[in-house]
């Protein structure tokens, strides 16, 4: 069964069900009626949201404007709220964290579906799944104990000693700052990526992959040119919830990646994300900084929708091209 | 009923065993200035706000207890100073305490706080005077010249924490550090000829700084911006500047220390009582306005304390407080009080009642006090915590204004003495 044709049959079933727009028979008036104020509340309580949020960094965005967002400085003692170095830092672990996982993800799903033997895959999967259910503090603390000094003594100098010290490689190192901070996040969004691109993955017809094997092709090729292309929309969701989970992860961020608002220099660059940054300074905070805070956790709703609304379309169009 | 302290059975209501040990040490010397009513004794107040400050109140409240008899008063929470500032704005706690007093950054009254709130509606009084400490962290240093703490002046800190200055060996460091050198003998020429070349490590400075508000930062900055205007030209404030994309921020004081240990090569300020606790990294010696160089200490903290300026108020409004860069000989130049918020007019806060004020406003006169004509008092534990006493003349302007905070417009009406 192809996704068009379950997305046709769920539309069928939920006009039997609904009845359409039109207003339900008598004794089906309290369903009709509890479904819709169900998503009334739900869509109310997002419009309330936004607009909290808003009005909390109203005062920011109309005595600082457009410096927000392109301001080099995040220095509330100097009354400098410039969240770029914030943006770039909150966008670069994400993406690290996205290229760290995502090969590392697809590639667990797809040795636990087709390389493991039976008795392998529970426990292999129950592995992966319990990565979830560990507490962000946790990842945190782990990163701060244990992968500070493993970064900053061997980690690292290997890396440096790669590129000879060049980009993305250089700077000064001490453990923490954003590559530590992607790896943590990698980690943490690891069994999100697992999760749904196995499912996905295990849900590609069982005729092409034994079609594709028939017309002589190798087990690696079936596995890139037909289950990868046929899972691709499922996999697109996988990273999305991925880097949403990374976009705004806090805790972990902020203990691994030094709290330092400057525009990153290099992967070894200490810096504070989006989140971390509201983290760290909403205890103290009042005032000007209050607001600019809220500006920030604005701009971080923005990136996370954008980024799901990106894959939407993304989504939208290889589902198209596929038909 | 009043009661003496010693008749209260302070110790059968102690507590713990902990408590009822500090009753009986610090049993001989007590007045009976903090006598509570029975009626008092089951009242508490609540306090929160710089962690500077932590470590005094947490040993002094306990002690207090104990003395006074009283069962209820809950420990202090370090929630950081401008945190505490909106908690007793918002009458969330009745003694919030701050490095910085209440008035002196433009943040006050603004958000967070309780609406319409002003100056003048608070009495704020010194209760503990510190001294921010340098720690750093180069183990091979250290290990070497173990009788050598790498030595900071004003310009170098304040280019450390510009982002100025980014190497250890760097030649300005060098210069003040001239044993912290390794020698070379050759035979030039039949003559014995000695080089000595600077032995700090050419890697790169690692500042760590309080990347949330902070007391400890204003006081620090304080400094630096006093002392070197042109190379720290950001002037004082709770939040401190990110020096330069090789800083690590950390939260709170203890997090500051954490950092500093386990990052090699950084420097970190702190309340000097966090070096005492944690005492594995050493502490830079720094060089004061009067060109001495000087490890600090209970004693060179307080060195120039009789110099420094006793503070004013006009409604409200606390001035000429700042006690940084004195020029006494063997002062340590980083250096300030820390201060407590309480309402001016305590019946303010509904609910509060008289019993629970005429706590809190013996327990702040307990606290300002020292050993002085025979009392014991919360200097005495402010010492022990690494804090230094607050000065005679300082102490009778606390407790002045201490007598000035009033409940129903009454004002000392816990009958303080003099």
């Amino acid at each position: 069964m192809t996704e068009e044709s379950s997305s046709t049959k769920t539309r069928l079933l939920s006009r039997g069900l609904t009845g359409g727009i039109h207003p339900p028979v008598k004794s089906d008036l309290g369903y009709w009626l509890s479904i819709r104020a169900g998503a009334l509340i739900f869509g109310a309580a997002i419009v309330l949201f936004v607009w909290s949020i808003l009005h909390q960094s109203l005062s920011a965005w109309t005595s600082h404007g457009i410096h927000i967002l392109t301001g080099t400085v995040w220095s509330p003692s100097t009354s400098n709220y410039g969240a770029l170095p914030l943006i770039l830092a909150t966008l670069i672990t994400t993406a690290v964290a996205l290229l760290v996982a995502v090969p590392i993800g697809l590639g667990t799903s797809l040795t636990i579906i087709f390389f493991l033997p039976q008795r392998l895959k529970t426990p292999i999967t129950s592995l992966v799944e319990l990565l979830a259910a560990v507490p962000s503090v946790v990842y945190g603390l782990w990163g701060l104990f244990v992968l500070v000094p493993w970064m900053n003594t061997t980690i690292e100098p290997k890396l440096a000693s790669i590129t000879g010290g060049g980009f993305p490689f250089n700077g000064a190192t001490n453990g923490f700052g954003l590559l530590l901070a992607s790896i943590v996040l990698s980690v943490m969004i690891l069994p999100t990526i697992v999760a749904i691109s196995r499912d996905v993955i295990a849900a590609v017809p069982h005729e092409q992959i034994e079609g594709a094997l028939s017309l002589g092709a190798t087990k690696s090729q079936t596995l890139l040119k037909v289950v990868l292309p046929e899972a691709r929309t499922g996999i697109f969701g996988a990273i999305t919830l991925g880097a949403g989970r990374a976009l705004g992860e806090t805790i972990a961020v902020a203990m691994v990646i030094g709290s330092n608002p400057q525009i990153p220099k290099s992967l070894f660059s200490t810096g504070a994300t989006l989140s971390s940054t509201i983290a760290t300074e909403f205890g103290e905070a009042s005032g000007a900084q209050l607001a600019a805070l809220g500006a920030l956790a604005l701009i971080l709703m923005v990136i996370t929708a954008s980024v799901n609304a990106g894959a939407r379309t993304l989504t939208r169009r290889a589902l198209r091209g596929h038909a | 009923m009043k009661k003496t302290l010693r008749g209260t059975l302070a110790v059968t209501f102690a507590a713990g065993a902990l408590l009822s040990t500090l009753a009986v040490s610090a049993g001989a010397s007590i007045t009976s200035d903090i006598s509570l009513t029975s009626a008092q004794q089951g009242v508490s107040f609540s306090s929160d706000g710089s962690s500077f400050d932590e470590p005094f109140f947490n040993s002094a409240i306990p002690v207090y207890l104990t003395e006074s008899g009283n069962t209820k008063v809950g420990l202090y929470n370090p929630v950081g100073s401008t945190q505490g500032k909106k908690d007793v704005s918002n009458d969330v706690v009745q003694l919030g305490a701050s490095d910085v007093p209440l008035g002196q950054v433009s943040s006050d009254f603004g958000s967070g706080f309780a609406s319409g709130d002003k100056l003048s509606n608070y009495v704020q009084v010194p209760v503990v005077f510190g001294g921010v400490a340098l720690m750093y962290n180069l183990p091979s240093i250290t290990k070497k010249f173990p009788k050598y703490p790498v030595i900071l002046n004003a310009s170098t800190l304040a280019g450390i924490y510009a982002g100025k200055i980014t190497t250890w060996n760097s030649p300005s460091i060098c210069a003040l550090n001239p044993r912290i050198v390794t020698t070379t003998t050759k035979k030039v020429n039949g003559k014995k000829k000695t080089t000595s070349k600077c032995a700090l490590p050419s890697t790169t400075i690692v500042p760590v700084y309080r990347a949330d508000g902070s007391g400890t930062s204003y006081i620090f900055m304080d400094y630096l911006h006093t002392t070197d205007p042109s190379v720290y030209t950001t002037s004082p404030s709770t939040t401190f500047p990110s020096p330069n994309s090789n800083s690590l921020g950390a939260q709170k004081n203890f997090g500051v220390a954490n950092t500093t240990e386990t990052t090699p090569n950084s420097i970190g300020y702190v309340e000097y009582s966090y070096v005492l606790q944690q005492h594995t990294l050493p502490a830079a010696r720094i060089v004061n306005a009067a060109k001495q160089t000087v490890t600090i200490s209970s004693k060179s903290i307080s060195a120039d304390l009789n110099n420094i300026p006793t503070p004013s108020e006009t409604n409200g409004a606390v001035s000429n407080f700042s006690a940084v860069n004195g020029s006494s000989a063997g002062a340590y130049p980083i250096a300030g009080f820390s201060w407590a918020i309480v309402r001016a007019d305590l019946s303010t806060d509904s609910g509060f009642s008289q019993d629970q004020a005429t706590v809190l406003v013996k327990f702040l006169d307990w606290a300002v006090q020292s050993t002085s004509s025979g009392k014991s008092g919360g200097q005495n534990i402010a010492a022990e915590e690494g804090y230094v006493p607050l000065p005679s003349k300082v102490v009778a302007w606390a407790r002045n204004e201490i007598q000035t905070i009033k409940y129903n417009g009454n004002a000392n009406f816990a009958n303080l003495g003099s």
